[in-house]
């Protein structure tokens, strides 16, 4: 079993670092899985923005990042959710095109394992193959107990 | 790879702060005008001759927020909007750290430099 910051050090994790001002400092903490950080940069990264957006997908993803990051009040439903079934202990972050899957392992703290385009979801938003590769990736993780916050509430988790 | 920093540039970080600010600032103004005295986004729509889903748009970033629409959302919170330019250049006696070089006299003369802090939208209750 081992930390955070133990599975950073080998490799399995990686922290993001937000790019914050000098006056800022992280007030909750963001992990990639190593797929993740690929595809934001393989994928994500050449994703144009919509005429009907101020930002590209991948300035969204680094915006709202940034914004869990320096701790800004989130809205449930609007900026994250816990996703169905709620007994999985999944979670996603929203951007206006983006969704982040993954999990807080503790409060104030996210594992983004996944991520998917809105318009890419599979037919009527199914979760499942998205939902499925986080608990993969956190059964593989060998991470102390317990591994995910149970709450629903977004006091009780971010 | 131990860290990963999604790197924009300073110049576009810049813009993509202050849309995050307005974001923020509106959404934060309607949270505190809904819990003083009700106001929906349903009664802005109202009070704006819109369409709730076009307010709910702006709110959430799904459209485009441009100067216009910025202040037709400040009259209907019933605030007023400052904009701010703080220098990162740190008060003396202050604890800030990270603080850039002072800028070149060319640089300053010709153009607003990329790494200045972003600008800061507030909304303010009267």
């Amino acid at each position: 079993m081992a930390t955070l910051g133990y599975l950073t050090d080998s490799g399995l994790l990686i922290r993001h670092t937000a790019d914050l001002e000098g006056h800022e400092q992280p007030v909750r903490l963001v992990y990639f899985a190593p797929e993740f950080a690929v595809w934001l940069n393989a994928e994500l990264r050449g994703r144009k923005r919509d005429r009907a957006r101020d930002l590209s997908p991948l300035e969204q993803v680094e915006q709202t990042l940034y914004d869990f990051v320096i701790g800004r009040p989130l809205a449930y439903g609007q900026d994250c959710r816990k996703l169905d079934p709620l007994t999985a202990d999944i979670w996603e972050l929203k951007t206006e095109d983006v969704r982040i899957v993954g999990w807080p392992p503790r409060p104030a703290c996210f594992i983004a394992v996944c991520g998917c385009m809105k318009k890419d979801l599979p037919k009527f938003k199914d979760y499942a193959p998205l939902i499925q590769a986080a608990r993969d990736f956190r059964e593989a993780l060998d991470l102390d107990p317990p591994k995910a916050i149970r709450g629903v509430a977004l006091n009780e988790v971010f | 790879m131990r860290s990963s920093e999604l790197t924009l540039g300073k110049r576009r970080r810049t813009y993509v702060r202050l849309i995050g600010e307005i974001r923020h600032a509106l959404n934060q103004a309607l949270a505190e005008e809904n819990a003083r005295r009700g106001l929906t986004r349903a009664d802005i729509a109202r009070l704006l001759g819109k369409n709730k889903s076009v307010i709910t748009r702006k709110l959430t970033g799904t459209s485009n927020m441009t100067l216009e629409t910025l202040a037709d959302l400040a009259f209907a919170l019933d605030r007023p909007v400052k904009v701010e330019l703080p220098s990162r250049h740190a008060a003396v006696g202050s604890n800030q750290t990270n603080v850039p070089a002072p800028m070149s006299e060319h640089a300053a003369r010709t153009s607003i430099p990329a790494d200045r802090t972003p600008p800061t939208i507030i909304a303010t209750a009267v």
